[in-house]
């Protein structure tokens, strides 16, 4: 399937539409134009929207309701991350409530939190992370890479940026990754944002990214 | 750049350090000095299938001085939990002896050796460091920038020589025996380039500041046979 035969749309309350929201209309994003990722602001104040994606050529539709952040400023990625599964992920402080969701297309839909672990590692940007953590991250990242989801860790370095957790975590995160980086499209881009993020602080990228950068 | 034993406790090392020893007449061994859960631990192929984890303290035969490592805090915590993958997902006896190298030797996400592909592949205690550091993007040395250096040769002769009086498996030796001049990563050029900022280190500039390592070593911890007694 390529991206071609799916659609995305968002219904809402106030539905989307040249970016402002709109009620009773709704937006389809057709996902060969963003190869990479779709970042949708979704500033309503009663933001209940419902997003769908259609393979055009399955007739298949699947709604999350996003009713459960309702009320909160919050920003969408919509990913095709591989001909078959789509990732839409809420960008914003509750990501370790709800971090993503994933469409499959080409069987069953499925659906989770397939990041939730996350949530265990859930601290400021600031934050020194205790050894055991950086440890179990790779035993997270570990799992995930042996039972072969590197869709799910190319979707995590995407999100990277945007996650709550101490930049040295991200960092680990990148170099536990750093030997399978060009199997992860999302890798450079990570780096790239988490070195800005270090650069917007005022501190020096290369303490953290050692030999990454 | 040198820190003897002797003069610091090693429990002053804070996250990782690289240690290097003489363990007898000019042959050096280098290690993964670090500390978990407070402790400072000692991380290093001993030996033919000998990958030894243990207390500092517990070393036996010798004591490791160590650099003063250059590279900041953050990579090496990562370091150390590389480290407590391949320690948790290998038995210490996977890891052949070779001055042959192997392509990948630690499936990079496990940690966990693989097992050879060819026969007589294997690491040194250098290259197992390096393969650590390699795999979390730390590279110590530019391995491609070195070349084979004929008085190499009679270290891989000693090597060959002690697997074959240690019963380790003929295969293995035998491959050993019938290789030509390897490049060698000497144990003082890996525990030197710890010591250094601009990293990786070129063949040249590794190579002499092995030297002079060495040089240190052998001013403060040069080797006894008292030493030698004890192994």
């Amino acid at each position: 399937m390529s991206s071609s035969d799916l659609t995305v749309s968002i219904e809402n309350q106030e539905a989307f539409s040249d970016g402002v929201f709109q009620r009773n209309s709704t937006k389809d994003w057709d996902l060969s134009q963003f190869p990479e990722a779709e970042e949708i602001d979704l500033n309503s104040d009663n933001c209940t929207a419902i997003i769908k994606v259609a393979a055009r050529s399955q007739h298949q539709h699947e709604s999350y309701d996003l009713h459960r952040i309702a009320n909160v400023s919050n920003r969408l990625a919509i990913r095709q991350i591989d001909p078959e599964i789509i990732c839409f992920t809420i960008l914003d402080h509750r990501l370790s409530q709800y971090p993503s969701a994933r469409f499959g297309l080409s069987q069953n839909t499925k659906r989770g939190e397939h990041l939730s672990w996350l949530r265990l590692f859930e601290a400021s940007e600031e934050a020194s992370p205790k050894q055991d953590e950086i440890t179990d991250v790779f035993k997270y990242l570990n799992g995930m890479i042996s039972e072969k989801r590197l869709s799910d860790v190319d979707h995590l370095l995407f999100l990277l940026g945007n996650i709550r957790m101490s930049l040295e975590l991200k960092a680990a995160i990148l170099r536990f990754t750093y030997p399978k980086k060009d199997e992860f499209r999302a890798w450079n881009s990570a780096v790239d944002n988490i070195q800005d993020k270090i650069k917007s602080k005022g501190d020096n990228p290369k303490d953290l990214l050692f030999g990454l950068i | 750049m040198l820190v003897c034993h002797k003069s610091a406790d090693v429990n002053c090392i804070q996250v990782v350090s690289l240690g290097i020893a003489e363990t007898s007449e000019g042959q050096r061994h280098v290690g993964i000095i670090y500390r978990k859960d407070n402790q400072v631990r000692v991380c290093h192929l001993a030996w033919h299938c000998k990958l030894i984890d243990e207390l500092a303290s517990e070393t036996a035969h010798f004591k490791f001085d160590w650099v003063r490592i250059a590279i900041p805090d953050a990579p090496l915590r990562a370091v150390v939990s590389f480290i407590e993958l391949i320690t948790g997902s290998n038995t210490g006896s996977e890891i052949p002896y070779s001055f042959l190298g192997q392509t990948q030797p630690f499936d990079r996400v496990t940690g966990k050796y693989n097992p050879s592909v060819h026969a007589g592949d294997g690491l040194t205690c250098a290259t197992f460091i390096l393969e650590i550091f390699k795999c979390l993007g730390l590279e110590l040395l530019d391995e491609s920038s070195f070349e084979e250096r004929p008085d190499d040769l009679d270290w891989q002769n000693k090597i060959t020589y002690w697997l074959r009086q240690r019963n380790v498996e003929g295969h293995h030796v035998a491959k050993l025996e019938e290789s030509n001049l390897a490049k060698r990563f000497r144990p003082e050029e890996v525990a030197a380039a710890s010591g250094e900022e601009n990293l990786p280190l070129q063949f040249t500039e590794a190579a002499s500041k092995g030297v002079a390592l060495v040089e240190e070593l052998h001013n403060c911890c040069p080797f006894t046979e008292d030493r030698a007694r004890h192994r």
